[in-house]
């Protein structure tokens, strides 16, 4: 286990691309098919800042979780990395996901039992890494965010900020090539988002592909480039000048 | 990663706090009853064992089998679920007339009280015999005095033989030998007190086989009744098979009585007599047993799907950061095996105190050998992995995108 793991160094995997082709995402609620991805092109290179914006149910979300593996396309080839995701069995997909994506969201999605080192630590469980090694790096990349006072806490003992920013450690503890977070601001004051903001700047300037869904035009302008969706679908594409 | 496994149980059973306490007692109060029960049943099934066979291999009973029309029912002749006495002296010097045999010995069982001075007790066995009872029956210690004589059997103050415990009813540390007794409004006189044998009661108690009584056919004051008998014991001479006498003493008798009015029995007789019973009950023991197994295990699912059902935003993040479903599977599987073994190690546990409760305080010896503690460990950890099944594989199906949009976590 190398010393970069848990640094906020440039991921040790190759570059590769998120690509979507005439990807769309269809739900059945009730007796009525909502169509939350209308068919979607699109393609991220490894090192983009992407930031998706659009107001509610515009399927930012949806797309979102369908870049990072969470959720299955109704219909279209998704690839990572030129791998066809339709081909993967379930197991392989979850592989995928632990081995490609962070995940950071609005609501942190930390486990209240655990402390803030376990929670960290727990992105570390499904890999071949020992109980020794997994919490020295946990506690690394504590310590690299500030919050190496915070390692026993639980997470109702914690700001905003410093929640999501373990969050974020516990995305980057896997040394992902790619961080997805959506609306990792959401919940956080101007200077929490803005410490959140800095650490994504400080992640994408050292090679870590970033996608997040935003509210915020502000927010967003710290991405590279901002895709607008609109009732499901992309309606523009554009670099940040 | 089974450290990892083990780990993430602990924590989750520790979490679920008192739900998961009483979900563990449940499996331990099962496994205990489980253990107990068949520690206590094994314990006394050795003892009847050894009962049944103090008898003796090398002695033949002939049992009475049905009443005559003749003669009344009552509780007195039907004592101890014995057949009315109908054999007589006549069959008797039939089965002592066989060559293999060396000494017979009938016996009629009576109920009722026996007093001395304010004391009385009811003994388990009261039974009429003859001198030659302790020569048949091979192996009667006495611990004091001796047993009546041939030449005393017509003595108008009937010499009787006590138990034990008999003695400690009527006469508690004193000497009992030389007494005179009462049974039936007459006078009995104390000769000799057996020596105690393996029973499974303590007391004077209704069946506590120390506590006996062995007097002369007098005993029986109805004097038309009082050459009947329920039973012979024939000791067969050590170099004579005992299968064969048997064989030859049914014949015999046969040309004297009806052939469904006795039976001839040896000891292997008596053991798969008794061993046909025991194993009933022991299998009686097993179900009563395995239901309240089933209806812990059921205890130990209703846990995991409520802690599979609470834990669903886990269950998301776990796949976010990278957890197959047979990784969340087994998670939730080892969590309930677990649960369900430190039960079963509480029951095993448990059961050993009862164990060794009742060894010191009462005159049984229940049999919890390691292998049966083993085997009730065994037991909960398949009752953890049947009943853990399926609220592991709901847990390890549930979509991430799914479970990360609960408010459950």
């Amino acid at each position: 286990m190398g010393g970069d793991r848990q640094s906020l160094a440039a991921p040790q995997t190759s570059p590769g691309a998120l690509q979507l082709e005439f990807v769309s995402r269809n739900y059945m609620v009730g007796k009525n098919l909502v169509k939350a991805l209308q068919p979607t092109n699109l393609v991220i290179e490894q090192g983009d800042f992407v930031a998706i914006m659009g107001h509610s149910g515009s399927g930012k979300t949806t797309l979102l979780n369908i870049l990072g593996l969470l959720d299955v396309q109704s219909d279209g080839t998704y690839s990572v990395h030129g791998t066809d995701t339709a081909q993967l069995s379930q197991v392989e997909r979850a592989r995928l996901r632990r081995d490609t994506f962070g995940f950071v969201f609005q609501n942190f999605n930390l486990l209240e039992r655990y402390t803030v080192l376990q929670n960290i630590e727990l992105a570390l469980m499904y890999q071949k890494v020992s109980a020794k090694a997994a919490r020295q790096l946990a506690y690394d990349l504590l310590r690299q965010l500030g919050l190496s006072g915070k390692a026993e806490a639980r997470p109702h003992q914690l700001s905003g900020g410093q929640a999501q920013r373990i969050a974020i450690a516990r995305a980057l503890i896997n040394n992902p090539p790619i961080v997805l977070a959506d609306e990792p601001t959401g919940n956080l004051d101007i200077e929490a988002a803005n410490e959140v903001i800095g650490l994504f700047k400080a992640l994408h300037a050292k090679g870590t592909t970033i996608v997040m869904v935003t509210h915020s035009s502000e927010v967003a302008r710290s991405a590279s480039r901002i895709v607008h969706m609109q009732s499901g679908r992309v309606i523009s594409n554009e670099a940040v000048s | 990663m089974i450290a990892k496994y083990l780990r993430a149980a602990y924590e989750g059973i520790v979490r679920g706090g008192r739900r998961t306490f009483l979900a563990l007692l449940g499996i331990a109060m099962s496994i205990y009853l489980v253990l107990s029960l068949v520690a206590i049943g094994s314990g006394v099934q050795t003892q009847i064992k050894e009962q049944v066979t103090a008898i003796g291999s090398d002695v033949v009973g002939v049992s009475s089998t049905s009443p005559t029309e003749e003669n009344d029912i009552n509780t007195g002749q039907l004592l101890n679920g014995l057949s009315l006495p109908t054999l007589t002296l006549d069959d008797v010097a039939v089965i002592t007339r066989q060559p293999t045999v060396t000494s017979a010995a009938p016996i009629r069982y009576l109920s009722g009280d026996i007093r001395y001075g304010s004391r009385s007790t009811s003994p388990t066995f009261l039974a009429a015999t003859t001198s030659e009872y302790p020569s048949a029956r091979g192996e009667v210690e006495l611990a004091e005095g001796r047993f009546f004589e041939a030449e005393e059997q017509d003595n108008d103050i009937p010499k009787v033989v006590i138990g034990p415990a008999t003695k400690d009813a009527l006469f508690g540390e004193r000497g009992a030998v030389g007494k005179k007794i009462s049974f039936d409004e007459r006078d009995l006189e104390v000769v000799g007190v057996l020596e105690p044998i393996n029973s499974v009661s303590v007391g004077a108690t209704a069946n506590n086989l120390d506590n006996v009584l062995y007097g002369p056919p007098n005993l029986v004051g109805d004097v038309e009744q009082r050459n009947l008998y329920s039973l012979v014991l024939a000791k067969v001479s050590p170099t004579s098979a005992v299968d064969e006498t048997a064989a030859t003493i049914k014949s015999e008798l046969s040309k004297q009585r009806a052939s469904d009015t006795f039976i001839v029995a040896t000891e292997s007789d008596r053991l798969n007599t008794s061993q046909t019973i025991l194993s009933v009950l022991a299998a009686f023991i097993v179900i009563i047993g395995l239901i309240t197994v089933v209806i812990s295990g059921i205890g130990v699912m209703n846990v995991m799907v409520l802690s599979v059902t609470e834990r669903t935003k886990e269950i998301g993040i776990r796949k976010t950061v990278g957890a197959t479903a047979k990784h969340i599977f087994n998670q939730f599987l080892i969590e309930a095996v677990i649960l369900s073994a430190l039960g079963g190690a509480l029951g095993i546990v448990l059961a050993v105190a009862t164990v060794y409760a009742v060894r010191q305080f009462a005159p049984i010896s229940p049999e919890l050998t390691p292998q049966l503690a083993g085997m009730g460990l065994l037991l909960s950890l398949v009752t953890g992995v049947v009943f853990g099944i399926s609220p592991a594989l709901s847990a390890a199906r549930r979509e991430p995108i799914e479970a990360l949009q609960t408010d459950r976590s």
